[in-house]
């Protein structure tokens, strides 16, 4: 793996800073006999937008989850802004912002609730919880919505509190595990420049996900993961070089498929053959 | 064909629901009969020989056995309740079986079966010492004339709670509907509670002793007697008066109702329950009238009252809500409510003690007054020791993921609010109820009472809630320690009792541990603030 040079990368060159806001080193993880994550050492620099993708059973939500603070049996360092995570979580976790893949939720708690409760377990005060939840379900267009309780809720609107609930507290680093998932395609429009205007402004975005599109378009840096390792890092222009594909999906397929996906399709067509 | 498909699927998953699933663990793939099924079986069992208690009234053969029939078709109807509704309401059903092209009377008939496949299992073990019991009474020409009334009225029972069904369908909504089936079970949970208190009373009634089910004339009208009286008539081979009749309504009534809900009742039942599923986004966007809030009690002003601002505010507050809203909390808590209901009113107006009500003596009505009291903290136990439990378990990472530097302060509140929204309300009727009947001079005692349940209420607490409120599976292993812990508690309750009881008449005594039991809550709530991280289990 060449060393990687956020000098080239990142697309914010004055929020630029040599010090890696996250910092993982060696990390491995086991459940139990099984190997899970394989060495895995990334240096994340402020200001960038890291596209996180590997296929099913990778490595991917576990990475994510060590590094908000949910798992802690792991050995290696994962530091945020210098704080290691195993040391001194509480303040690891203020920094950060957690948007899950449509996570359970409490859902006979309405939104007011539910942020309220959030935004408490952040130290947000509670005028400013209400003001900002407020706009930002306004702005998804939630505002009717406010006092249902979430039961009766798609999932697409619970996704909309999830990613309110993550963002709220204006946290420097934002970790994002399928966020687009079960939006319609006006929220998915919504979600991704929203995640370039942060991205501007100056946060660290670890976007974790499985849809290439969006990936490509909205990563600095691309860091794929398959069976535990890191397989490839840098950006889509250095990875499109680097391994003569024009588009992410055929990048990805091209380090992760242990089987021609052509063969297989061709085997389900076979099925009918009888 | 589709109908052995579904069913052998439903039945083999039924096998493997209550079993504790563990990664590790994959030999449990056993298709016999699990342990889950077995403990059912064994519960029914017991249960049958409880039933034999029907067999204590009256004077001969019919009287009691529609007794027993009662009872029968009764427990029918509450464990098909149950059952039914984890069956007729399988929700997955709406995605998995009915896209597939079978009709609608096959879909029911595969429910039907069902249902009648596991209340065999039930029936089985509940029906058996009765059965003994009636040979023993009748010999051997009884046997198949009890099973067959035995079937008949399962059919019965089946067909009863479909009709139940049906009607509360057509009358509320399909999203209430599930709410109400839970209120009715906690209702009939009550009620056999209340009702093994008042029958053995009953029964010593010398009307009820001497008389027979046959002179009532409006028997006849009253479906468990025709169960009695023809199995009675196939039994000693007599079709003399009514019997014959009877005999004809037994079998035809349970069969025709059976078809009757096949044929005509699928079509409309099937489409309702189809639509207990989340709702779209569409319908959930018209916006519901909120509900008016009684401004008197709002939760807000209540946590404000109780707790600290932040992390314990926002535990009170949260289990307050979940509290009120959470079907499977209120399940398990609200029958212990009602129990606590009838004890109390049992208490009141039969006092085994012999200072009764009568003598008008401070003393008798205070001994009751307290047991009322220590006995409703049981009420705070069970609450308390399903605190930590939810089926939404899994939502709990948002206190894993928000930077929560002592749990200890959210179960602190959480502990609070259970106190204050179960217990506040007992004790403030009791607080306002016994001076009236016994003068003002009970006071020091009842609020030394009702502070000393706190106590061990949050001594309970202190021990054994070591885990965030609703964020842990409830999967039935059954925890040793925190058993012992709880028996510990139970024996301190009784202690506790009988030195207040004994120190009762000295005021100053009274007034001086009530101020030792307000210090040391308040010193136990600390303790339970303090608890970081390492020491939840």
């Amino acid at each position: 793996m060449r060393k990687f040079d956020a000098t080239k990368t990142s697309k914010n060159k004055n929020l630029y800073s040599m010090e890696p806001i996250i910092r993982i080193q060696n990390l491995n993880k086991f459940y139990g006999s099984k190997h899970v994550l394989k060495d895995i050492s990334i240096d994340i620099f402020p200001g960038q937008v890291i596209g996180y993708i590997g296929p099913n059973g990778a490595g991917k939500s576990t990475t994510v989850k060590i590094i908000c603070g949910l798992l802690s049996d792991f050995t290696g360092e994962v530091t945020v802004k210098g704080i290691d995570i195993r040391k001194n979580p509480v303040d690891v976790k203020a920094l950060i912002g957690y948007v899950p893949e449509m996570a359970e939720l409490y859902d006979v708690l309405t939104p007011n609730e539910f942020l309220s409760l959030m935004g408490a377990l952040y130290k947000m005060p509670q005028d400013l919880i209400t003001e900002r939840t407020t706009r930002m379900m306004d702005a998804f267009g939630m505002a009717g919505n406010m006092d249902q309780r979430m039961d009766s809720f798609s999932k697409g609107m619970k996704q909309k509190v999830l990613i309110t609930s993550g963002l709220m507290h204006n946290p420097e680093v934002i970790i994002l595990d399928e966020p687009l998932s079960g939006l319609d395609a006006n929220s998915v429009i919504i979600v991704k420049e929203l995640i370039s205007k942060l991205a501007q402004s100056g946060k660290t975005i670890f976007y974790s996900s499985h849809m290439m599109d969006v990936v490509e378009k909205v990563s600095d840096r691309i860091v794929l993961i398959n069976e535990g390792k890191v397989v490839a890092d840098g950006s889509f222009e250095e990875l499109k070089q680097n391994q003569d594909k024009n588009s992410l999906e055929q990048i990805f397929a091209q380090l992760t498929a242990s089987e021609s996906m052509h063969e297989a399709s061709d085997r389900l067509m076979n099925a009918f053959d009888i | 064909m589709q109908l052995r498909a579904i069913l052998s699927a439903k039945l083999t998953m039924d096998n493997r629901r209550q079993t504790a699933f563990k990664m590790q663990n994959k030999n449990q793939e056993k298709k016999e009969i699990s342990k889950a099924t077995l403990g059912m079986m064994f519960g029914s069992l017991i249960m049958g020989f409880l039933m034999l208690y029907s067999f204590a009234f009256g004077v001969d053969f019919i009287t009691k056995l529609t007794f027993f029939t009662t009872m029968f078709i009764f427990i029918m109807c509450i464990t098909l309740i149950t059952d039914f509704t984890s069956v007729l309401i399988d929700v997955r059903d709406n995605f998995i079986i009915l896209p597939k092209p079978i009709t609608d009377a096959t879909f029911v008939a595969s429910r039907l079966l069902h249902i009648t496949i596991r209340s065999f299992l039930i029936i089985l073990p509940l029906t058996l010492p009765a059965f003994i019991g009636v040979v023993v009474m009748e010999g051997i020409s009884v046997v198949l004339p009890f099973m067959l009334m035995v079937l008949m009225s399962s059919l019965f029972s089946i067909f009863l709670i479909n009709a139940v069904y049906i009607l509360i369908l057509k009358i509320t909504t399909p999203s209430k509907f599930q709410t109400i089936i839970s209120y009715i079970q906690i209702g009939f949970t009550i009620l056999i509670f209340a009702g093994y208190q008042i029958l053995p009373r009953l029964r010593d009634n010398s009307l009820i002793a001497h008389t027979s089910m046959k002179d009532l004339s409006y028997i006849q009208y009253y479906p468990p007697y025709w169960f009695a009286d023809g199995c009675q008539a196939l039994t000693k081979w007599d079709f003399s008066g009514s019997s014959l009749v009877s005999l004809i309504l037994a079998i035809l009534v349970p069969m025709v109702s059976i078809w009757v809900v096949i044929r005509f009742f699928a079509p409309s039942f099937n489409r309702k329950l189809s639509m207990i599923t989340a709702r779209t986004e569409e319908q959930s966007k018209v916006v519901v009238k909120s509900r008016k809030k009684t401004s008197f009690f709002r939760p807000e002003k209540l946590a404000a009252l109780c707790t600290k601002p932040g992390s314990e505010y926002m535990g009170f507050l949260f289990s307050w809500r979940m509290m009120g809203r959470s079907r499977d909390f209120k399940m398990k808590v609200y029958p212990s409510f009602g129990m606590i209901l009838v004890i109390s009113v049992m208490f009141i107006f039969k006092a085994p003690w012999s200072e009764s009500l009568d003598s008008g003596s401070v003393n008798g009505l205070l001994v009751n007054v307290l047991a009322i009291v220590y006995l409703s903290s049981l009420l705070l136990t069970t609450a308390l020791s399903n605190l930590p439990y939810s089926e939404k378990y899994k939502a709990s990472w948002i206190f894993y993921s928000a930077p929560v530097e002592s749990p200890g302060k959210v179960i602190c509140g959480a502990v609070k609010s259970v106190m204050v929204s179960l217990y506040f309300p007992i004790a403030l009727i009791l607080l306002l109820v016994a001076p009236l009947f016994s003068g003002p001079g009970i006071l020091p005692n009842l609020l030394l009472g009702l502070t000393n349940v706190f106590l061990i209420g949050a001594l309970n607490a202190y021990l054994t809630v070591r885990k965030l409120p609703f964020s842990s599976v409830l999967d039935g292993s059954a925890n040793g320690g925190t058993f012992l812990k709880s028996m510990l508690l139970m024996i301190l309750l009784g202690v506790v009792g009988v030195i207040h009881w004994l120190i009762s008449g000295y005021l100053w005594a009274v007034l001086f541990l009530l101020i030792m039991s307000i210090l040391l809550i308040w010193i136990i709530f600390n303790e339970i603030k303090a608890l970081s991280w390492d020491k939840l289990s």
